[in-house]
């Protein structure tokens, strides 16, 4: 049990990333194929890991997961969408690149901003940190995707 | 030279322990529950002797100069989740002696176990054993006191005074027994789903470690978190250090970014080198000094990474590199020349 919130707010992205892996192995998915889950405030980064890792045991061993018909990462390409906050702090560009460039996360990632709480990610922080070829998938695409086309009804024509 | 700074070893079968044990609890141990374990398959829930499997081929250590390994007792890493703790405390002193005569060599160390639940008792165990220069390592099972917690103090202290690492490997029942750290969410029905978080644990006692400011009061302290793999260390890194800023006054103690601690006393290994496929995507995440923190381990008998394995899917250089981290993180110990 952590004593400080610093460290229990450093392992939280744990319980969003056990109970996505949760869903693809107890075969949630493959009994609801149309459903869509969209994980906030989870962060993202820890797919790099999490995806290689189902990947790698399930292909090492069919038998012991016999509700996943498929590649793990590919339910969570399908399935899931992240949102960006919190957004990793990274000291060079290539370092972000390669967060940034975890397979599919194009189709997968949501802004997020968190606003108004203590950690909340700056608008414009985030859009400059993402490449242009992310920006627009980022911004709304994926929410679209996610929610259908009645979120920009607010927006009217303007998209 | 091939250091591999974890690979297992265990009997073939419980009555080899017997000699280890004193006369009376050899009595308490000689039940067919126990004689029959290593043959029976289990998750320690025997519904059936139909579920029954052959014990691993036992290790047979070889004198090879160009080899050194560091070999864990995995069956005595299951205390973690046994009710009776003082037996346990002989069975893993039966394990030790058992290891100290059958799996040391020229080429091998071993890393004694200690008891979680009685760190007086196992700092002890430290100071007599590693007294020889068969122990390489301290092996901790994982109880439900994070590593960061000042009930391993005594345990931490004996350690450093001996000069031997800390070899932290998950026991395979976590998130099954009470006793054991629970895994991230809640209770997960299958092994598989399990073991796909088994670095959850690693990740929680390294958030445990840096945040209760362990590495301020042992300064010294190596620890190797071994089988964990090593892919999920730079986005725990960013953020444990993100955190500090937030709460950096929660935590006073803790004067550095965290990830300072994490590059200079917590180690890392290979297994399973299967899952860091196509290094092209993620190793721009890995910096050159997180790099001089991962070491090779095998994880024999059990998937058996070979040195071919590693070389094939991460290249050469990572295998150079990790062959030379094993040795910086051996000679740590002052029992190990490599």
């Amino acid at each position: 049990m952590p004593r400080s919130y610093a460290e229990r707010h450093a392992v939280l992205p744990q319980v969003g990333a056990a109970n996505a892996m949760d869903m693809i192995v107890s075969g949630a998915l493959e009994r609801f194929p149309q459903l869509r889950v969209v994980m906030v405030e989870w962060g993202f980064t820890w797919l790099s890991s999490l995806l290689s890792r189902m990947d790698y045991l399930w292909e090492s061993d069919r038998s012991a997961a016999p509700w996943v018909r498929r590649r793990p990462s590919e339910y969570v390409a399908e399935h899931f969408k992240f949102a960006t906050q919190p957004l990793d702090d990274t000291t060079k560009m290539s370092e972000l690149a390669t967060m940034l460039g975890i397979k599919n996360l194009d189709r997968m990632l949501l802004f997020s901003s968190d606003y108004p709480h203590y950690d909340t990610d700056h608008p414009q922080l985030i859009i400059s940190k993402m490449p242009d070829a992310l920006k627009a998938r980022v911004c709304y695409q994926n929410a679209v995707d996610a929610f259908g086309p009645k979120i920009l009804r607010s927006l009217g024509q303007r998209i | 030279m091939i250091i591999d700074c974890a690979r297992h070893a265990g009997v073939e079968k419980h009555q080899d322990l017997f000699e280890y044990m004193p006369y009376s609890w050899r009595k308490h141990f000689d039940h067919y529950e126990w004689t029959g374990a290593v043959g029976l398959a289990s998750n320690h829930i025997r519904v059936s002797d139909k579920f029954s499997h052959d014990p691993i081929p036992a290790y047979r250590p070889v004198s090879d100069p160009e080899r050194m390994s560091l070999v864990l007792l995995y069956q005595g890493l299951t205390v973690n989740g046994w009710s009776d703790q003082i037996g346990a405390k002989v069975y893993l002193d039966a394990l030790n002696s058992y290891g100290e005569e059958n799996w040391v060599s020229n080429s091998s160390k071993l890393a004694m176990l200690v008891s979680p639940h009685d760190p007086a008792w196992s700092a002890s165990e430290i100071r007599r054993r590693a007294k020889s220069s068969l122990i390489g390592a301290v092996s901790i099972p994982l109880v439900t006191q994070m590593l960061g917690a000042r009930y391993w103090d005594p345990i931490y202290e004996a350690c450093v005074e001996v000069g031997v690492p800390i070899v932290v490997h998950y026991s395979g029942v976590e998130g099954s027994y009470s006793g054991t750290p629970s895994l991230s969410g809640s209770v997960h029905q299958s092994a598989f789903a399990r073991l796909i978080l088994m670095p959850h644990l690693a990740e929680s006692n390294i958030a445990s470690l840096v945040f209760e400011g362990a590495f301020y009061r042992f300064p010294e302290l190596q620890v190797l978190f071994a089988g964990f793999g090593f892919k999920w260390v730079p986005s725990l890194m960013r953020r444990v250090d993100h955190e500090w800023r937030n709460f950096r006054s929660e935590v006073p103690w803790v004067k550095e970014k965290p990830s300072s601690k994490v590059l200079s006393n917590i180690w890392f290994s290979s297994y399973p080198v299967g899952e860091a496929m196509d290094p092209e995507r993620w190793q721009g995440m890995v910096s050159d000094a997180l790099r001089d923190r991962i070491v090779f381990n095998s994880h024999a008998p059990f998937g058996n990474d070979t040195v071919e394995d590693v070389e094939r899917i991460l290249g050469a250089s990572w295998l150079e590199r990790m062959m030379r981290n094993g040795g910086a993180l051996l000679r740590t110990t002052n029992k190990v020349e490599v």
